[in-house]
């Protein structure tokens, strides 16, 4: 391997379906990141093997992956990024609310498969074997969740702010003049700063009510700054701060937020720096706090609860709205200020507690508790065909129904309040044998996950101080560099580490692979695959075999004919199980393994 | 030629390389988190890997009519309707990337393909 350009750049993306992380160069004109280019020569030789190893899986109906581990030797820029990467790995996987976007979105998918007239239950979700979630309950979260997502630029001029020429996200919900709060002078005479009640919309006739700052610079710009505090810009201003502390940065104090990449990292921290900048004696503190707020926002508790009224309801499911409130009502709290000796996790876990019950919240602890009871029944149901019908795992999975409960008890707060009862179920994953649903490794993940922060409270609020343990344990499966697959450095150590669920390296790559090839079923587009979608070289594009959806050149036709490997890709290999492929391509693979089997 | 709203052309052509760079991302990879500069990064990637089959398009194109047009927004045009079915451009935005090929300059990306070069693969 090529020693790589010391000063060669690379930034990342992080994505909260498929769970990859991909990393992309900067600097163009610096060799490849990791291994030199290849030569012609050099590829028509490698694209003949990968295309006999390739095509040696397709005769087991199974898929061609080639993997390595990162090199050591990457660029020093890499660490920050993959920090970064790692960070929203730890987020999706640990925080109830981001656990449940995932679980509705494969909810989607088995809805999708179904209405394309293929086999729904090999993708796991709330739902057992071919049932469904209601499609009216299912279409009205994931526009919020999408709303969640959305980037809102929304500067405007002082002078649209005093005649009222307002972006309409203001009309939805009520004019700005009667939502705004002025928080008062910060320190530094920014000011003034103001958070706003607004109306994200994600449908015709929808919103995610929630809560945004408008802040202004009055000594270096003219814009008015409006953001909504929603999942994306709450997430990237914690992962950017975090980065900060990770590298050793000073916090950031801008001078401005004209550019919507800098409201996005910036904003909701310089909103946070703004309300209680003045509180805090330490920046360090004030950091501490801003990330234990953002964690606790993402932690709220989703799942079996029924409001009795709509506050309750958008606190725990509209991010915007959550923060917002909390945000806000911290100022009647004392600051979090961790006593020389003690753990910063526990200082912040603790912070987090009394928050919840000075204002009624769930505690982070049970509503963890409770996700984990529900993606203990999620992961159960995908191998339940598997489980023998013995007295004792009939009595396992009782106390899961609820059967053992006394009636009208809801069974999850039940089982979550009585932790115990959970754990023997957990034994029932010896029987997880057999080839897993889609999905369900990365579920498994987020169980163990759940597990971590019920016995390490706290320490996924701040992982500038705990990198090294949350990445030993849940390293990310899958890195994507130009088309090349790498497992993150520190996954050999993450394997059978004592957590519920066993989690093997090669089969969360897999799940991963398949999530992104599907991803575009999400939309109904059985005939999409989501490398395409996402514009990103596969496994077989980077080896030279083509995209048989993309088309294949005639070089890539008579190597895949060679070999016969014919179609064979990511795709054809997920449309063909899930029988959302054309119906010839079905047919031509099924015939096929049929003589490959002898049957 | 003409199915493009030239309005919506000159918009593109009157932002900056960075920025079509970071639009030549498909609407869909958008929404996701990106570390600060991973837009442009990554369009940037989209088109290095798509340079080969978009440059065996255009430029075939741009040295039979192109090299007489002297308005940047026909010579977009003429480009992005060079691209628009061509597999290679499959979930790519099609202006930003012939705004960018019109900024970068055609002369330069087209060097080496002559008005007979071979088309590409089918």
């Amino acid at each position: 391997m090529e020693e790589p350009t010391p000063g060669a750049r690379i930034e990342g993306n992080y994505n909260f379906e498929s769970l990859f992380c991909n990393l992309f160069r900067v600097d163009m004109a610096s060799p490849d990141l990791v291994h030199p280019p290849r030569s012609h020569s050099d590829l028509t030789t490698e694209t003949l093997l990968q295309a006999a190893e390739a095509s040696f899986h397709a005769r087991r109906a199974a898929d061609a992956v080639q993997i390595q581990r990162l090199p050591d030797n990457l660029p020093p820029s890499t660490a920050p990024v993959l920090f970064h990467e790692r960070l929203h790995y730890w987020q999706m996987i640990s925080c109830p609310k981001l656990q449940w976007h995932f679980v509705l979105f494969l909810d989607k998918l088995r809805a999708q498969v179904a209405a394309a007239g293929g086999l729904p239950h090999w993708i796991c979700g709330q739902t057992y074997a071919e049932q469904l979630v209601p499609p009216e309950i299912l279409e009205e979260s994931l526009k919020s969740i999408d709303a969640e997502f959305a980037v809102y630029p929304m500067t405007l001029s002082q002078e649209n702010l005093r005649t009222g020429k307002l972006p309409p996200i203001f009309d939805s919900v009520d004019r700005l003049g009667e939502n705004w709060i002025t928080t008062g002078d910060a320190p530094d005479g920014a000011w003034p700063t103001s958070q706003l009640l607004l109306g994200l919309p994600h449908s015709p006739g929808k919103k995610l009510i929630g809560y945004g700052a408008m802040l202004m610079f009055p000594a270096a710009s003219e814009k008015v700054v409006i953001f909504p505090f929603n999942g994306l810009y709450l997430m990237e201003s914690a992962a950017y701060i975090s980065q900060q502390l990770y590298e050793g940065r000073p916090l950031p104090k801008p001078e401005q937020l004209d550019e919507i990449e800098d409201q996005k990292y910036l904003g909701v921290w310089e909103y946070w720096r703004r309300l209680h900048g003045h509180r805090y004696s330490s920046e360090a503190n004030l950091a501490l706090a801003f990330l234990a707020a953002v964690d606790l926002t993402i932690m709220s508790d989703v799942i079996d609860i029924t409001p009795s009224d709509s506050e309750t309801h958008l606190e725990m499911f509209s991010l915007p709205y959550r923060f917002g409130k909390l945000a806000f009502a911290l100022q009647g709290l004392e600051p979090l200020q961790p006593k020389d000796g003690d753990e910063p996790a526990q200082a912040v876990a603790q912070f987090q507690e009394q928050f919840c019950q000075w204002y009624g919240w769930p505690s982070p602890d049970f509503a963890i508790k409770k996700m984990a009871v529900q993606l203990t029944r999620i992961v159960v149901g995908a191998f339940a065909r598997h489980i023998p019908a013995t007295p004792e795992n009939k009595a396992l999975i009782e106390t899961f129904l609820g059967d053992s409960l006394p009636p009208g008890t809801p069974q999850t707060s039940y089982l979550a309040e009585h932790f115990e009862l959970v754990e023997p179920i957990w034994n029932l994953f010896q029987y997880a044998t057999g080839a897993p649903r889609i999905g369900q490794q990365v579920l498994g993940n987020m169980l163990n996950a759940c597990l971590y922060r019920i016995k390490h409270p706290g320490e996924f609020a701040l992982p500038h101080l705990y990198h090294a343990g949350l990445g030993r344990q849940f390293p990310l499966p899958l890195v994507l560099i130009d088309g090349t697959y790498y497992l993150d450095q520190e996954v050999g150590n993450a394997l059978n580490v004592g957590w519920p669920y066993p989690i093997t390296g090669m089969e969360t790559l897999h799940d991963l692979i398949a999530l992104m090839t599907i991803k575009p079923l999400k939309y109904g587009e059985a005939g999409q695959c989501g490398f395409l979608e996402e514009a990103l070289e596969c496994f077989y594009v980077k080896s030279g075999l083509g995209c048989p959806i993309r088309g294949l050149t005639s070089e890539q036709r008579e190597i895949r004919e060679k070999v016969q490997l014919d179609d064979w890709c990511h795709w054809t290999l997920r449309s063909v199980l899930l029988r959302t492929a054309p119906e010839e391509i079905q047919i031509k693979w099924r015939k096929r393994w049929e003589v490959e089997s002898g049957h | 030629m003409d199915s493009f709203d030239r309005e919506e052309v000159k918009s593109f052509l009157d932002l900056g390389e960075q920025e079509l760079y970071g639009l030549l991302v498909p609407e869909r990879a958008r929404q996701q988190l990106n570390s600060p500069g991973a837009l442009m990064a990554r369009g940037k990637n989209i088109f290095l890997s798509r340079a080969s089959e978009v440059r065996s398009i255009v430029c075939r194109q741009y040295k039979q009519r192109g090299t007489s047009m002297k308005n940047t927004i026909d010579l977009t045009v003429l480009v992005a309707t060079a691209l628009l079915a061509s597999p290679a451009m499959l979930g790519i935005p099609v202006l930003p990337m012939a705004a960018l090929l019109v900024k970068i300059g055609l002369e330069e990306f087209c060097r080496s393909v002559t008005p007979e070069a071979n088309p590409g693969h089918g």
